[in-house]
């Protein structure tokens, strides 16, 4: 190998770190970029998937002005915050923009779906839970037609579950994922009284995870229960499995009616999934 | 060497290179957003059963007695069966109000719910015109209200018992998911007689310990029974000359045969799942291995082991494929697993202390043994040696048997002190250690199948 040869391999050489260095500079880059970006939250939640996902200034300025269609809101105080967000519409199955089913007993905008995508819940629910309280009853409904007391208990206890309050994601989105937790909280109990009669026992048996799905009707009445399968069967649990299940399915159609939901959130709890282990 | 070097440097490199990718790809997914919150519950560690008498319709005299009285102990038997699993806190028949044959396939599910009942077994019995005993059985879920399941039994009244433990099975099957157990029949050695001059006799009954029986007279020594798979013979260790050898007894015939015809000690002998081969241990000049031999008493037995040092022969597998086997030829007894051929043998047992007495659940997934670490203690471990478990907290529990669902283990207890023995058996989860009745004192207990 002459000079001439290394000298032209020292370029190459040169050459192909140079590239590497950009490429490598061109990586971090496009990294920054993404760490930089303003976070967007994208929930796919199933019957809620989307909506409330806008900030509540959005929902202020686009609501239709449409009092006229609502039902107005029986004389209360204080005045109620317009709460059109638990109506959440599911868009594939309902693409039409239309007056919500049920009157809104209270001065609000019309439950349509523009309007339900701009509004988030968690503000609405606060300001419910702000009313309730100076009536002077705490958690007690302030007005005819409000939550029932069980159903904000929940979504009270809902702040106490570990990792409420963490901020992720914007406010609206929190705030369904809070919802479902806490009509979760409130479906839970009643199921348990009739699964601890029949749960099998068995080594492991509390790793499978079993998943439901419930339909329920705005009395909280079970319409149907699907079985969503389980995770965390071996060959140790695996006679329990079934029968595990059996237990579960029988349990969720027996404590129906479920108690406490409140008709005016139908929307949100109307099919309403949870994961159910046993400890053993 | 320095091609091997500038290969390395280039592999390490491409290490280095790709390492992000890797960790990339080992980040822990987050859980969906839209993952369906988890409901945990606890289990109720007993569920309440109601058993009440069976009912009798047409009252009638059979060779086991009147049929108003074998209603009842027909019930008796469910509900001691029950009882007994753990699972469920039984009542009746006693304290229970009778029932009538109209209740059977109508039960009066508001009265059981105000008793806090959960599960019911109602049922009748009578007697069809073969002579034989027919046996109805029913359980309802007393809460939802329906009925879980019903099943009928025909069997000659000798055979009552059989019918109750038929029952409790199915019933145990229904709401456990776990195979039956209770119709099956458990061998054992009978010990009377005092400490250090105990007269050991072979001894066998049903699982709840009815149908007591004898099988030796106790002029020799007999040790670790196995019942065959279709319960006709019993492998047995007998001290006939004063050398422990292998004996088959033939239940039926009362007769005997020795496994082997060699004038070693054997013992250790365990039936393979399909009864045609026996695996045993043999000792010869301080050597012990492992051999298997037909069933038949033909051909030549195998030998499966061969290091130098002490091999005793534990269970098969039950697909008979494995065989799991104590060796101290790593400096103490450990737990080793190898195939039926003797091929690929491995330790699994690595804790501390010594490991004895494996054997393999008839469920394949664990299998039983002592621990000798100061105490004896039984434990289960995977048949890979991982998720040990000690069920028992005793100063000397040994020698596990499984019931037939994999479900129970059965081993003996020795008291300190007096060195009596006594049969026990304790569930999988650990919970409801119990004794079971014997007539004297017992051990190396050895629970057969369910009966065909």
């Amino acid at each position: 190998m002459d000079q001439t040869d290394r000298m032209g391999l020292g370029v190459a050489v040169c050459a192909h770190v140079a590239l590497l260095a950009a490429m490598v500079f061109g990586l971090f880059v496009s990294t920054e970029r993404i760490t930089k970006s303003e976070p967007i939250s994208v929930s796919l939640v199933g019957e809620i998937a989307e909506v409330s996902t806008a900030p509540d200034a959005i929902q202020e300025e686009s609501a239709p002005p449409a009092a006229a269609q609502v039902e107005p809101a029986p004389p209360a105080e204080p005045p109620p915050a317009p709460t059109p967000v638990m109506k959440f519409e599911k868009p594939v199955e309902k693409p039409q923009i239309k007056p919500v089913e049920k009157p809104v007993k209270r001065d609000a905008p019309p439950l349509v779906k523009t309007a339900v995508k701009k509004v988030p819940v968690k503000p609405a629910l606060a300001k419910v839970a702000a009313a309730a309280t100076k009536s002077g009853k705490g958690t007690t409904p302030a007005r005819p037609g409000g939550l029932s007391k069980s159903f904000e208990d929940s979504i009270n206890n809902v702040g106490k579950a570990p990792g409420a309050g963490k901020a992720v994601g914007t406010p609206a989105a929190k705030s369904g994922a809070e919802v479902k937790r806490s009509v979760t909280a409130l479906l839970g109990p009643q199921i348990q009284r009739r699964v601890e009669s029949c749960t099998p026992t068995g080594i492991e048996l509390d790793r499978i995870i079993t998943t439901v799905t419930l339909s329920l009707d705005q009395s909280g009445k079970l319409l149907n229960v699907s079985y969503g399968g389980q995770t965390g069967v071996n060959d140790s649990n695996r006679p329990q499995a079934d029968p595990l299940k059996q237990c579960i399915l029988q349990s969720v159609r027996a404590a129906s009616p479920y108690r406490g939901l409140d008709a005016e959130y139908h929307e949100v709890w109307k099919s309403h999934s949870m994961r159910i282990k046993a400890r053993g | 060497m320095k091609r091997h070097t500038l290969a390395g440097k280039f592999i390490a490199l491409l290490a280095l290179l790709l390492m992000p990718l890797a960790a990339h790809a080992q980040t822990p997914t987050l859980p969906a957003e839209d993952e369906p919150e988890l409901v945990e519950f606890d289990t109720a560690k007993t569920r309440s059963i109601a058993v009440p008498a069976l009912v009798a319709p047409n009252s009638a005299d059979t060779a086991a007695g009147n049929t108003t009285t074998l209603g009842r102990q027909i019930a008796e038997v469910i509900s001691a069966d029950l009882r007994a699993s753990g699972v469920f806190e039984t009542s009746g028949p006693g304290g229970l109000r009778e029932i009538t044959l109209a209740e059977v396939t109508a039960p009066q599910f508001d009265y059981w719910k105000g008793r806090n009942v959960e599960q019911l077994v109602e049922g009748f019995v009578r007697v069809g015109g073969d002579g034989n005993l027919t046996v109805g059985c029913y359980l309802y879920d007393v809460g939802n209200g329906n009925e879980v399941t019903r099943l009928g039994f025909n069997v000659p009244p000798r055979d009552w018992r059989r019918a109750a433990h038929k029952c409790a099975d199915a019933i145990y099957s229904k709401l456990t998911g776990e195979a039956p157990f209770f119709d099956s029949r458990i061998a054992y050695i009978a010990e009377t007689g005092p400490k250090g001059k105990r007269v050991k006799r072979l001894a066998i009954m049903d699982s709840d310990g009815a149908n007591h029986r004898f099988i030796t007279n106790g002029q020799s020594t007999a040790l670790t029974p196995r019942f065959s798979p279709n319960y006709k013979s019993i492998l047995y260790l007998s001290y006939v000359d004063g050398n422990p050898r292998i004996y088959v007894y033939d239940i039926d015939g009362g007769r005997q045969r020795l496994i082997t015809q060699s004038r070693n000690p054997t013992f250790a002998p365990r039936w393979s799942p399909d009864g045609q081969t026996i695996l045993y241990s043999m000792a010869i000049a301080g050597n012990t291995d492992v051999y298997k031999v037909s069933a038949s008493g033909s051909g030549t037995p195998v030998k499966l082991t061969s290091s130098p040092g002490i091999d005793v022969g534990g269970s098969f597998s039950p697909d008979g494929r494995q065989i799991v086997f104590e060796s101290d030829r790593s400096g103490s007894q450990q737990i080793y697993v190898m195939g039926a051929d003797g091929s690929n043998q491995r330790r699994i047992s690595f804790g501390s202390g010594r490991y004895a007495t494996p054997e393999w659940s008839p469920r394949a997934d664990l299998i039983a043994y002592t621990r000798i670490a100061g105490d004896f203690r039984v434990g289960t471990m995977r048949p890979d040696g991982s998720g040990e478990r000690l069920l028992t907290d005793s100063w000397q529990d040994e020698a596990p048997t499984w019931a037939p669902n994999g479900r129970v283990i059965q081993f003996f207890r020795t008291a300190k002190g007096s060195g009596k023995t006594s049969i026990w058996q304790v569930d999988l989860t650990g919970a409801n250690e119990r004794k079971l009745p014997t007539p004297v004192d017992g051990s190396d207990p050895s629970w057969g199948p369910v009966l065909p």
